[in-house]
Parts: structure tokens; sequence; C-alpha cells
């Protein structure tokens, strides 16, 4: 066990922290966290495609109703930051992702995780959350050319002069502190209330830590929707023919890791 | 709880632990955790976007689109009842006038023809009963004049029987028209 000890009381106080298990001191270490991330992405891959296989059978089940519900919700709401729900459909595959990874990534803190350090909350790390606005960060870009043309995504780089480009760089960071910040911290509460009293007291802190959860999942895609809501104005403000009601479907889908 | 309070408690814990000192805890992003996470997030994107999105916000857009078109079939559909009911009204308007106008045409006709039978009866009656009194009249007036000749040839019968005395002719037609026309008298 390589968790770190704090020395509270007893010495029995554990936070978990990150533990290489392959491919050490390379930029490709493989972690606890790493793998959390992995057992995420195979829950979602795998209602995805429980939910792909009901759409091609034509079929209602409860779990595609319930996501059918959270992505008209979820398109909505960002529609009221991006412009329309053309312009967030155009999004939704992004906003979405961000969205359910990092909901699901909160919820995994939120499993009692006492010795078993496998289920560590991947946002309850700093290199998760800001890979994850590095992530927000190009995506931005890549709409900034795409629909402002590389001269105008230069023009709305220096727009405010330095300071503009200095606040794309600050984006990530901002981003990545706060969903950072709380979900670790929330972490850090419970695993000091698990600590102190075991058996019941979590249990309302745990009921909170749903509720904040879904709600820094929120704060986090909305902040995308309100940085790519701003690029759209730009774009809408630069060719008042095209922007906003140009429905692209799928491009920025790829937008990342390209 | 401060961060720095956290590092500064687990740097005295790692310390307290004693010979197989773990290295303080870093909060600080590290690069492994970073680039994984772009790369699975970027995998995550992809696949979500194969398995979930693109199916069913297409499903969800065709719907929207049936649901819409629905809307308008059943617009358009009431609409077209609507003329439809108008049409109908208007013909079974158009039908009832029309029967009306037969009912009345027809009762006219009836009353024409009622009257022009009534009419030529009357006449037809009227003639028959001419022709009969004027029938009879003849036959009466034939009668007569039968009788006449009957009765004069009798009476010369029996006047020549009588008095035996041949008359000419001429004398006979005299004597029998006196005795006729004495016989009209009585």
């Amino acid at each position: 066990m390589t968790d770190t000890l704090l020395g509270l009381g007893a010495g029995e106080f554990h936070i978990h922290m990150p533990h290489v298990w392959f491919l050490e001191h390379t930029p490709f270490e493989i972690s606890n966290v790493v793998f959390a991330e992995w057992l995420i992405m195979a829950v979602l891959i795998a209602i995805a495609i429980v939910v792909n296989k009901a759409v091609i059978n034509g079929r209602f089940t409860k779990v595609r109703g319930t996501l059918e519900l959270l992505l008209d919700f979820l398109e909505g709401w960002y529609a009221s930051f991006i412009g329309s729900r053309k312009n967030a459909r155009r999004f939704m595959p992004l906003l979405a992702t961000l969205f359910l990874f990092i909901l699901f990534s909160n919820y995994l803190g939120i499993i009692p995780t006492v010795g078993y350090a496998a289920l560590f909350a991947p946002t309850g790390r700093w290199g998760t959350t800001l890979g994850l606005g590095v992530v927000v960060m190009i995506a931005c870009q890549y709409v900034a050319v795409k629909d402002l043309g590389f001269v105008g995504w230069i023009k709305h780089l220096l727009h405010l002069g330095p300071l503009s480009i200095l606040e794309e760089f600050v984006r990530p960071f901002s981003l990545s502190l706060r969903l950072f910040g709380n979900i670790f911290g929330e972490e850090t509460l419970l695993a000091v209330i698990v600590f102190l009293a075991p058996m019941i007291a979590p249990i309302p802190i745990m009921g909170l830590s749903l509720l904040f959860g879904a709600i820094q999942a929120v704060v986090f895609t909305t902040l995308t929707s309100i940085y790519i809501g701003g690029i759209l104005e730009h774009a809408a403000h630069a060719h008042p023919h095209h922007g906003h009601d140009e429905g692209h479907g799928h491009e920025v889908a790829h937008a990342h890791g390209h | 709880m401060d961060p720095n309070l956290l590092l500064m408690l687990a740097a005295e814990g790692a310390a307290a632990a004693g010979e197989h000192a773990a290295p303080p805890p870093n909060l600080f992003p590290d690069a492994g955790t970073l680039i994984w996470t772009v790369i699975n997030f970027t995998i995550l994107l992809w696949a979500l976007h194969r398995f979930l999105y693109k199916p069913l916000l297409g499903a969800i857009a065709t719907r929207e689109q049936e649901i819409e078109g629905a809307l308008k079939k059943a617009r358009e559909d009431r609409e077209e009842a609507e003329r439809l009911r108008v049409q109908f009204e208007s013909q079974i308007a158009n039908a009832q006038r029309e029967a009306h106008e037969i009912i009345v045409k027809a009762t006219k006709a009836a009353t024409t023809a009622k009257e022009q039978i009534e009419n030529e009866t009357r006449v037809k009656t009227a003639e028959m009963l001419e022709n009969a009194q004027k029938t009879i009249e003849r036959e009466k007036t034939k009668a007569i004049a039968e009788l006449r000749e009957e009765v004069a040839s009798l009476a010369i019968a029996v006047a020549g029987k009588v008095i035996e005395k041949n008359l000419d002719n001429a004398e006979q037609k005299r004597l029998a028209d006196r005795f006729v026309a004495e016989v009209g008298k009585h």
C-alpha cells in the first residue's frame, strides 16, 4: 500500500494518492487514476452500445429513455449559452461526453474506497481535470479556426491584445482547478468523516456529494459552452450570413487529439 | 482544508511512517494522468459519438420530424375535413332545395292535370249528352215519320178495302196525307 498516511491521531487516516502500476517514469505512466478512467469509459461505452442496440431495434428501453431525457435537458441548457438548440446540438458530443465523464468520475469518488485504491475519482486529480481543460482549449481553438478562418482566429486571439491570448491559456487552469479542488476537497472531507465516524455520519455527506458531483459536471460543461458561445457570437458578427444557424453536426466530435 | 496544511501533514505522515518513506503526496498534475486523460477522452468522445449521440440524436431528430409531419398532416386533414363538411352541407342544402322544387313542380303539374282532366271530362260529358239528345231526337223524328208512313199505308189499305173504290195514286196520296194530318192533330 503506497497510499500516503497522514499523521492524524493513530496514523490510520488514508488519503488515497495515485499509485503508478506500469510504465513508471515515462510520460505514459499507468496509475490507478488511469485505470479508473478506463473503468468509467468501459461503463459509458457499454451503456452507449446498449442504447445503440435499442435504437437499431427501434425499442424504447429505460436506459434509452433516460439518456434521451438527459441529452434533451442538457441540449436545452447549453442552448441558452451557445445561442440556439441547433448550435447546441452541434456541440453536444463534446459537451455531453465531458458531462458524462465528469459526472461518472465524480460519483466514483463517492463509493467508499477505503482500502480499494482502484476506485479513485479521476477528477480528484489535477492531472485529469487539466487534461480535460486542455481538450476544451484545443476544441475552442479548432472551432475558432473552423468558424472564423485562420485570419479570423488570429484576430479573435488578439482582440484584446496579449491579454486575450493569456485568457485562452488561463481557461484550462481555471476550469481544471475548480473541478479538481471541489472533488478533491469532497473526497478529503469524506475520508475525514469516514475516519472519524465510519458508520452513519458519511451518508449525508455522500448525499451532498451526489448533488455537488452533478453540479460540478454542469458547471464545467456550462463554462465550456460559454467559451464556445463566445466564439460563435464572434463568428456571427464576422460573417452575418452564416454562423449561428449552421448545423455542422458532428465535425466538432473529432476536434481534439488530432 | 488548506492544501498547504495537507501537504505539510502528509510530509509529516511520511516521515512518521519511518523506513519505507513514501514520497510526499503530489497534488500537481502528473504528465501520465494528463496525457492519458486526453487520449482516453478522445477515444471516449469517438465511441460515444459513434454509439450514443449519432443514433440517439438522429432518432430524436427523426422523431421530431415525424411529429412535425404528423401535426402538419393532422392540420391538413382537419382542413380537408372542414372543406368536405362545407361541401357536403352545401350539397345537402342543394338536394333539399331541389327536392322541394320537384315536389312543388309535381304538385303544380298534378293540379294542372287534374283541372285539365276535369275540364275535358266536363266537355266530353256535355258533348256526349248533347249527342245522345240529338240521337234521341233524331230517332224520335224518324220513328214518328215511319209511324206516319205505316199509319198512312194502313189507312189507305183500310180505306181502299172499306170503300172498295179504286183511286189513282195521286188521289190516294192526298187522302193519305189528309188522314195523317188529322191523325197528327190527335
